[in-house]
């Protein structure tokens, strides 16, 4: 899916942000590492858009960025999820897997259905 | 690295980094993690840094979407942080109300009654000075029309007054004004006999509501067809007012008819609320001008219409576009000059002027409008001495905050935020205060128009939109006034020295306090000045013998004919009404009628005095005289200081007599006896009438009047046949008791009279002295106000700085001072503060006083018994307030302080 729709990824992409958080904070670097390595690389998202989607997230107030400190010593942007970036995850989550079921539904549907037409042809 | 919220939480200070740098720094550590991982996989520096820049993709974009999304993101939050800061300032400023309630209670008392003051007297002077007369179209483009006549080859004070002949030339010929109208004030009776009621009727000239632009609420207003010459239509526009009290309001009120001394006139109007036309005085019905006088005056109305001399109508007119007030004044000049060419130089180079159409503003302004302004100075001067006051009540707890304010500085809190803080909590302080002073005028205001300035029409409310929005002005004011020097101070905190603690750092306002105290001590005394000013004018004005015992003395208006129509025939049933009377009534002392009279008409005739030539002239005018029977110069309380009284036996037979006032006796036969001189009066060849009595003076219209002569005669031989117009009747007991049988006797005469004025003379004396009353009243209050407020304020001050001492009294106890030295020292610093302020208090009231001396009554504004007197209760204030603290600095304990440190 490495040319995936890029609107479909926009919607998506935020609640994928979220849940890299919800394991707890982290800087843009680690969530894109993150959303990579659980994806084995099949979700290939340009960095300009995760980062436009963690400033997004915490200008809603789903983020809070803190400035912090890496194991290595080094200053980073750490983001951790709010209250509400919680809940917001949780409702992602929903809509996500109700557009994902039906879209697979009718993609399975689709086949049987020719198969039936085939038949009574 | 302190995370953003630990360092938002204390509010340190540093830099927060630009938006751009926390983009940059965070995109930078992007790509250096992505590099270094993508080495760690094989690649070559080079390539991998090429490659970090690839998957960001468009970083230019980025950049920019990412720096816009942060800058809205900081500015939200910074809205909100300034919302919650000020939360918390009015939450800190609340919770310090309800940590010391004295000292907030004292704070809004302070302000509170200043504010109070200010708004009470704003209102007043917005009445009288600011606001134009309500319901006129454009009322700055409204002129009064003024004559100078020529006094003693002098131009006179500008009058109201004209004849309706001359307003009839200006009316007609004046280009300057789109239209000139004239009104004359009559007290009318409504309906006749026991029922009568006196209604103050305006007498309009046609022009009158058109000029104005005011429109009715009900109905319609008349115009010059039915102001026609000679008699116009009976018909009345109603004041609001009067529709209101009198026909309650009810909306059939068209069509009605008043009977208004005896004529009737049909109700065809009602004018909006709170108009009174170009005055603030009642009105409760407007008639034409033509048709009130022929009602009025019946046939005489004919001699008036073409007389010249008769002086009684108020003009004003509307300036026609672009004419200047200077050019109009001109006009009307020449017109009115034009018209008197065969008079005497006094109207002949009479000079004519405009004058606003709010009459204080214009020459001969009201005394009681002169002394409102200077009351709201007055008020103005409270405020001041309040804000100082708390100024110094906001420095002493600034001072015992300091410890907190210190603390506060070094975590970062910003001195920006404190300042803020304070004024917070001055503005709450002080917004109490405006809400307390508006619900005490809201609830005295009222009453104190009514007592010191009856007889002005009050349109508002004494809180009004205007009031509310002087008062929010002045409450900010008083803020920053307050606020500003306690909040310096708090900004020039020496860190170190409040940290570490101890009394002895604690010098803050050392120089402050004092300065403000001697604000507040130096206005106190003026104030106190202006008080003693006035509460001696209207000492002076009461005690101020006029010739007459105004205490119980009745004096009742008589209606023309009431004896008969021939006033020949009259006089043998007026002698027997007066002695009827007096069988009837033992509570009468005396009883007599009079033609004219003094505070009621003045009378005057030709008088000839054998062996000169002329009178001499006095400022005042006259001779006057009054026609009067027997037992009028009893009934009024005139001392006889030679000779003797009219008896029944003065009559038309006998030869003729007359009584004159010894200032009379001293200009006309100086250093010589008058009794038994005589002089002429009237016209013709009449016999030569003898002075049988002198008279003490008498003052024949004011309490304010130059010096005039005047004459008593026997009405039986006046020179010409004359009504009486007034009774006059001496009491036992109060007067007011017989007022109702005074009025059912005269009425009895004729039932079917208009109404029958019967009053205590003393009315009629006493709207003459309101000024100074008004005066003396608030200068007296406001002054008590601003002396009690600096007494406190000196208390405080003295006590403070007690309290700073008390190691250094401690030590000295210790080391043998005694007490009284301590207590000398401490008395001695309230009073040198004090009299510093005393000083320059007097400096400004005799800097003052030139023009505060024509509003005295034989009062001299720098009266040194009043400037001392001042002084001294402001210093014995000042002792009395330093006394508590002087005695606590005495009882100091030396060993507890030296533990305390």
């Amino acid at each position: 899916m490495a040319n995936a729709d890029l609107d479909l990824l926009k919607g998506t992409l935020d609640v994928l942000v979220l849940k890299a958080l919800s394991w707890g904070p982290n800087h843009g670097f680690g969530v894109g590492q993150w959303i990579r390595d659980t994806t084995r690389d099949d979700l290939r998202i340009e960095d300009g858009a995760l980062y436009t989607s963690l400033h997004r997230l915490e200008a809603r107030g789903m983020l809070v960025g803190e400035w912090g400190v890496t194991d290595n010593n080094r200053k980073a942007k750490y983001y951790s999820l709010t209250r509400e970036g919680r809940a917001e995850l949780a409702r992602g989550t929903d809509r996500w897997t109700t557009y994902a079921t039906a879209v697979f539904r009718v993609l399975q549907t689709r086949r049987e259905a020719i198969a039936l037409l085939q038949r009574a042809g | 690295m302190l995370p953003e919220r630990v360092r938002r939480l204390f509010r340190l200070a540093g830099r927060e980094p630009t938006v751009a740098e926390e983009v940059d720094l965070e995109l930078r550590f992007h790509l250096e993690m992505t590099e270094r991982e993508l080495v760690a996989q094989g690649l070559s520096p080079e390539a991998a840094r090429e490659e970090a820049l690839r998957r960001l993709g468009d970083a230019a974009t980025t950049r920019r979407t990412l720096e816009a999304i942060d800058r809205g993101r900081r500015r939200s939050r910074r809205r909100l942080e300034v919302l919650a800061d000020l939360r918390d300032d009015f939450a800190y400023a609340f919770r310090g109300i309800r940590r010391a309630p004295g000292f907030a209670l004292a704070v809004i008392a302070t302000l509170g009654l200043a504010l109070g003051a200010n708004a009470t007297m704003f209102g007043i002077v917005d009445r009288l000075l600011l606001r134009p007369p309500p319901h006129i179209e454009a009322p700055d483009r409204i002129a009064r029309i003024l004559v100078a006549r020529l006094f003693d080859d002098r131009p006179g004070s500008p009058s109201r007054s004209m004849s309706y002949v001359a307003f009839g030339d200006l009316r007609d010929r004046s280009t300057s004004f789109s239209g000139v109208a004239a009104v004359s004030y009559r007290e009318m009776s409504l309906g006749s006999g026991l029922e009568a009621r006196p209604v103050m009727v305006n007498l309009a000239s046609g022009g009158y509501w058109r000029i104005l632009g005011t429109a009715p609420v009900q109905g319609r207003v008349f115009g010059p067809d039915e102001d026609r010459e000679p008699a116009g239509e009976p018909v009345a526009v109603l004041s609001h007012e009067f529709w209101q009290r009198h026909f309650g309001g009810r909306p059939d009120v068209l069509g009605q008819t008043l009977v208004l001394d005896r004529s009737p006139f049909t109700v065809i109007g009602v004018a909006p609320r709170g108009f009174t036309g170009i005055d603030i005085t009642p009105v409760d019905a407007w008639i034409p001008f033509t048709a009130g006088m022929t009602a009025r005056t019946g046939g005489d109305w004919e001699n008036q219409r073409t007389s010249r001399g008769n002086q009684f109508l108020y003009t004003f007119g509307r300036l026609r576009d672009g004419v200047t007030r200077e050019a109009a004044a001109a006009e009307v000049g020449v017109t009115y000059r034009a018209g008197h060419e065969h008079w005497g130089r006094y109207e002949r180079e009479a000079a004519l002027s405009l004058a606003p159409v709010v009459q204080a503003r214009g020459p001969n302004a009201p005394v009681e409008a002169r002394i409102a302004g200077w009351l709201l100075g007055v008020a103005v001067i409270v405020l001041l001495v309040a804000c100082a006051n708390v100024a110094n009540l906001l420095l002493a707890r600034g001072v015992q905050r300091r410890g907190e304010i210190a603390v506060r500085l070094t975590l970062g809190v910003s001195r920006l935020r404190l300042f803020r803080q304070l004024l917070v909590e001055t503005l709450v302080l002080a917004a109490l205060g405006g809400v307390l002073g508006l619900l005490l005028v809201l609830w005295g205001g009222g009453l104190i128009r009514a007592l010191l300035l009856p007889g002005i029409v009050w349109d508002t409310t004494p809180v009004d939109i205007r009031v509310l929005v002087a008062t929010l002005i002045a409450t900010l004011v008083a803020t920053v006034l307050a606020g500003l020097v306690p909040m310096l101070r708090a900004g020039r905190l020496d860190l170190a020295g409040a940290l570490r603690g101890g009394i002895r750092a604690t010098h803050a306002g050392g120089r402050l306090r004092p300065a403000l105290l001697l604000v507040q001590t130096s206005m106190t005394t003026l104030l106190l000045v202006g008080a003693g000013l006035f509460v001696r004018s209207l000492a002076r004005v009461e005690g101020l013998d006029m010739g007459l015992e105004v205490d119980r003395l009745l004096v009742a208006d008589l209606h023309p004919g009431l004896f008969g129509p021939d006033p020949a025939l009259a006089q043998p049933r007026q002698r027997a009404f007066l002695a009827d009377l007096r069988l009837r009534h033992p509570g009468i002392e005396a009883a007599g009628l009079s033609v004219g009279g003094p505070f009621l008409a003045n009378w005057a005739t030709s008088v000839r005095v054998p062996g000169r030539d002329t009178l001499p002239r006095l400022p005042g005018g006259g001779p006057y005289y009054f026609a009067v029977t027997e037992g009028a110069l009893e009934a009024l309380g005139a001392r006889v200081v030679r000779g003797r009284r009219f008896t029944a036996d003065d009559g038309a037979g006998t030869p003729p007599v007359t009584i004159i006032s010894e200032r009379m006796a001293r200009t006309l036969w100086p250093g010589e006896e008058a009794l038994g001189r005589c002089f002429h009066i009237g016209g013709g060849d009449r016999p030569c009438s003898e002075v049988i009595g002198v008279v003490a003076d008498i003052h024949r219209q004011g309490v304010q009047e130059e010096a005039f002569m005047l004459y008593f005669l026997p009405i039986a031989q006046a020179p010409d046949p004359l009504e009486p117009s007034a009774l006059f009747i001496r009491t036992a007991g109060a007067p007011l008791e017989l007022a109702e049988t005074v009025r059912r006797e005269l009425l009895a005469l004729d039932p079917s009279q208009p109404f029958v004025r019967v009053q205590p003379y003393a009315d009629l004396v006493s709207p003459g002295k309101r000024p100074w009353r008004l005066g003396a009243a608030m200068f007296t209050v406001f002054g008590v106000l601003a002396l009690l407020t600096a007494a406190v304020g000196l208390y405080g001050v003295l006590a403070f700085l007690v309290s700073q001492q008390s190691r250094e009294f401690g030590i000295r106890t210790a080391l043998g001072a005694r007490p009284g030295r301590i207590l000398a020292g401490v008395l001695r610093s309230g009073l040198l503060m004090a009299g510093a302020g005393v000083l320059s208090g007097l400096a400004v009231a005799l800097l003052l006083a030139p023009r505060l001396g024509p509003l005295l009554f034989e009062t001299s504004p720098t009266s040194p018994g009043i400037l001392l007197g001042a002084g001294i209760v402001v210093l014995a204030i000042a002792a009395g307030a330093s006394l508590i603290p002087a005695r606590r600095a005495v009882r100091v304990n030396p060993v507890e302080v030296m533990r305390a440190e």
